[in-house]
């Protein structure tokens, strides 16, 4: 069977480029000024459903640890090394 | 020696599992803090790992937070990867994780800002690894209004078992920001963006490629930069007591990859102390531009056998039962009555025998 000597004929386009990123950070800052909801009118916000990031903190953080090991995509920055190829 | 690997782990539970003397009292105005516990197990075909981690953090009356957490990654691995191109060689590795994190709340005029130092060092017999960073949140307009920036630097010493000759180093940054917006009585979202660019050795050093049918060490480019760019829908829906939460993470880099992930999770309240989370996360990836099964004889570029730079999908599904403990208020047990636990089980189901996982965590938050 014959191997390709090169993976790829031409770059892709990269689907959603920094600029574009930041563009659509910026947007939604736009929107920031248009919503507020006082303190007092919380209730619903302030619920357990909608405060999970301190109690998933350390699932959260295994998990980086195994898709970076595992996934291609994975870690990009959010995990120490390990002795696994995980970079 | 598996006696001594045992009796290894055990005596690092039982010191991550141990209470600290520190006793803090909140109403005398002096420190508060909380003492957590985890256990992380990963089942795969030719790999477990057992993760125990622990941490203590301390806050002053005046707001400055301290934080100590120590993890202990224990890896048993059947993999030709590490004992060459024709052995399945079982062995266990450990890896000793410290971190230490100092952060202070200030009070602004119309805002409040969070920041944090983080260090954390990782070492294990082939791999030593430095990171350190900070991240800095701005909270506006009564809190509707949420700007994150993080930035972290690594430096890594890379080793090779087998080879007293093999020095590498890998360094790095990342640097993220993001931005967290109320809409509505019961929606947030929030959006992110990360880059980080990583250089030096960023293969395996045990690893070996097909290099016109012989086996030789993989080399992969010596430097990525990656993007990152992640949203969070987040919404009570009161009929129900629960949440829905729709997450989508888009990552693209210089090794001419591309992953999509988008993530759906429902949390269910049950009365004032139980919650449960049912999640189900999908992940698609092409391959590296340089991935081949086979290299050949005049291959002139980057060339690699990490199965994860393959293109592959990947689906996950999920339950988590969080249990809060304010039921324990006045009992015997009155010193844990503000604290909570939780119970997770994940099954992520691939395309390839690589990465097909059973995942699962429990762990505890004690707080005083």
């Amino acid at each position: 069977m014959p191997i390709p000597r090169f993976p790829r004929a031409a770059p892709r386009r990269v689907f959603l480029p920094p600029a574009r990123t930041l563009l659509a950070l910026t947007a939604l800052a736009m929107f920031a000024g248009c919503a507020h909801v006082a303190p007092y009118e919380r209730e619903y916000l302030s619920r357990r459903s909608m405060d999970t990031n301190q109690r998933e903190q350390a699932e959260q953080r295994f998990w980086a640890h195994v898709s970076e090991a595992r996934e291609g995509a994975g870690g990009a920055g959010q995990s120490a090394g390990g002795g696994c190829g995980c970079n | 020696m598996q006696l001594a690997r045992r009796l290894h782990v055990a005596l690092t539970l039982l010191l991550l599992l141990t209470p600290s003397g520190v006793a803090a009292d909140e109403l005398t105005g002096t420190w508060t803090g909380q003492l957590r516990g985890n256990m992380h197990y990963f089942w795969e075909r030719s790999t477990r790992v057992v993760l125990p981690e622990g941490g203590v953090q301390l806050e002053s009356p005046d707001g400055l937070r301290l934080g100590a957490d120590l993890l202990v990654d224990v890896i048993t691995s059947a993999s030709i990867a590490f004992a060459g191109s024709s052995e399945d060689a079982l062995f266990t590795e450990f890896r000793y994780e410290p971190q230490l994190s100092i952060g202070k709340e200030f009070r602004l005029d119309r805002a409040k800002l969070d920041l944090t130092a983080l260090a954390r060092y990782s070492t294990e017999n082939d791999y030593t690894s430095y990171s350190g960073g900070g991240i800095a949140r701005l909270a506006l307009n009564q809190d509707n209004t949420v700007l994150g920036v993080t930035v972290v630097g690594i430096h890594d010493e890379i080793r090779a078992s087998n080879n007293a000759g093999f020095r590498e180093t890998l360094d790095g940054w990342t640097a993220g920001v993001t931005f967290e917006q109320v809409l509505s009585r019961t929606t947030v979202a929030v959006l992110g963006y990360q880059i980080g660019a990583l250089k030096g050795f960023l293969g395996n050093a045990y690893r070996r490629v097909l290099r016109d049918g012989a086996p030789v060490g993989e080399s992969p480019p010596r430097a990525r930069t990656r993007h990152t760019a992640y949203g969070r829908l987040m919404t009570y829906v009161p009929p129900i007591d629960g949440a829905v939460h729709l997450l989508v993470r888009a990552y693209t880099d210089t090794w001419d990859m591309l992953a999509i992930n988008p993530e759906v999770r429902f949390y269910k309240e049950f009365g004032d102390f139980v919650m449960a989370r049912l999640r189900y996360r999908y992940y698609a990836q092409n391959d590296a531009g340089f991935f081949q099964d086979v290299y050949a004889a005049d291959w002139p570029g980057a060339m690699t056998a990490d199965p994860k730079l393959r293109a592959f999908q990947a689906h996950l599904l999920g339950l988590r039962v969080d249990v809060d403990t304010p039921f324990l208020d006045g009992s015997f047990l009155d010193f844990a009555s503000d604290s909570s636990i939780y119970l997770s089980v994940d099954r992520n189901f691939t395309g390839i025998s690589y990465g097909a996982a059973l995942v699962g965590t429990a762990g505890g938050v004690l707080r005083f």
